[in-house]
């Protein structure tokens, strides 16, 4: 019910620059990290449609292939807009836990 | 990469994506779907979601969607979207065409007057329409010429020999279908022939086959052509005046059917004057149908031109 719909956080490029501020990762590692700490699972199409949309902002970079798989690296425009969307997540999230403390001071 | 059986179906999915695409993420997306499946082909749920996305990158990249293209082929694309809104708006537009035919002369006379004259609102605008499509075929003519002059034609060799080539398929089926009408008698003609039906049918589907392939191959060309600033604002302006035209015809249609099917429902279903039968049949919704997705279509369109017009600075 509610749970799927407030999930405001599984949008793919986010999920993407999060994924890869640990570290670079290629397609498979990139899924299998973001269903572990996200609990998604993108689509390979998903997932590739979001990866041409970053590259082609400079948020994230291609290394060198080994052998058919690609890895790729956050950028530093990638780590600001990443830190942005982060500061912003954390601004909502404080903001619904003070709401929530409120709401349950008078329920109380 | 060599296609192996196990990459077979990875390789095929790849089709969906724009060739300049698959040149840069081709492999790396094979690899990622054997990965994901292993040896097995992946189940159609996830076949599926791969070849959206690549119909979506085709959309993006033709400007048909997102904002990433430059405004000017933005608004170019989007004149585009309404001429391919006008071609399913023409199916509906035949379907109507045949389901109207005399069909005053079963209509009351005192009921007679908002129908017919919704007739003539649609017959009207038909004209106009065309006429908008018609010219602006003309005013990108030199442009399609400086194209084909310049080496472009062999870019289009292909697509217009099968266009071409259905054309002529379509217009001996056609001629074939009148000669064998007139040795029937209107019973027959009017779904009383099994064969007639099917054939009438059969024509149908090869004329709107060949009305897609000319709107792909002017879609072809003009997206091939040199679009100068004149020509890019008077056939955003056309495009906009066909979106008015088609909107007003799809309501006029509207109404027409609603009076019929209040006043003369039997004019509709074709049964005895005095009968009340369902006014719906398989021309009407055809008609209603196309009318509809043709209109929606080119309000997709325009509001993509109208998205990426230049602002004025405040």
């Amino acid at each position: 019910m509610a749970r799927g719909t407030l999930r405001r956080t599984n949008d793919p490029p986010f999920l993407i620059l999060t994924s890869l501020a640990g570290g670079p990762k290629h397609g498979h590692a990139l899924v299998g990290d973001i269903e572990a700490f996200a609990g998604v699972r993108l689509g390979p199409g998903t997932l590739y449609g979001a990866i041409t949309r970053l590259e082609e902002d400079g948020l994230i970079e291609p290394l060198p292939t080994e052998g058919r798989r690609r890895p790729y690296r956050l950028t530093a425009a990638g780590s600001s807009a990443l830190a942005e969307a982060v500061a912003e997540l954390r601004k909502l999230a404080d903001a619904g836990t003070a709401r929530l403390g409120s709401v349950a001071g008078v329920l109380a | 990469m060599s296609p192996t059986p196990d990459n077979r179906t990875a390789q095929r999915l790849l089709r969906w994506y724009p060739a300049e695409w698959r040149a840069r993420y081709g492999d790396e997306l094979v690899a990622l779907i054997e990965d994901e499946h292993g040896d097995g082909r992946p189940r159609i749920g996830a076949r599926a979601e791969v070849a959206w996305a690549g119909v979506r990158e085709r959309a993006r990249q033709a400007a048909v969607i997102g904002d990433r293209r430059p405004p000017t082929e933005r608004i170019w694309t989007g004149a585009l979207v309404v001429l391919c809104g006008w071609s399913v708006f023409v199916l509906g537009g035949a379907a109507f065409q045949r389901q109207s035919e005399h069909f005053a002369v079963g209509v009351p006379a005192g009921a007679r007057s908002v129908p017919v004259d919704a007739f003539h609102v649609v017959q009207a605008l038909a004209a106009l329409g065309g006429l908008l499509v018609v010219t602006g075929a003309l005013v990108a003519m030199p442009a399609v010429v400086r194209l084909v002059g310049g080496g472009g034609w062999r870019q289009l060799q292909r697509r217009a020999a099968w266009t071409a080539g259905t054309t002529v398929t379509c217009v001996g089926a056609v001629a074939g279908l009148a000669a064998w009408a007139h040795s029937l008698g209107p019973v027959a003609r009017n779904g009383g022939s099994v064969l007639y039906s099917l054939a009438f049918v059969g024509v149908g589907l090869l004329a709107a086959l060949a009305l897609g392939q000319w709107t792909a191959l002017a879609v072809a060309a003009a997206r091939r052509i040199h679009v100068e600033a004149w020509l890019r604002r008077t056939e955003a302006g056309l495009a906009a005046a066909l979106f008015v035209v088609m909107a007003v015809i799809t309501v006029a249609t509207a109404l027409w059917w609603s009076e019929l099917a209040a006043s003369a429902p039997w004019v509709l279903a074709g049964t005895g004057p005095g009968s009340r039968p369902v006014a719906v049949t398989v021309f009407l919704v055809t008609a209603a149908l196309c009318m509809a997705a043709g209109t929606a279509l080119a309000a997709y369109g325009v509001g993509r031109m109208v998205a990426a017009r230049p602002r004025r600075p405040a």
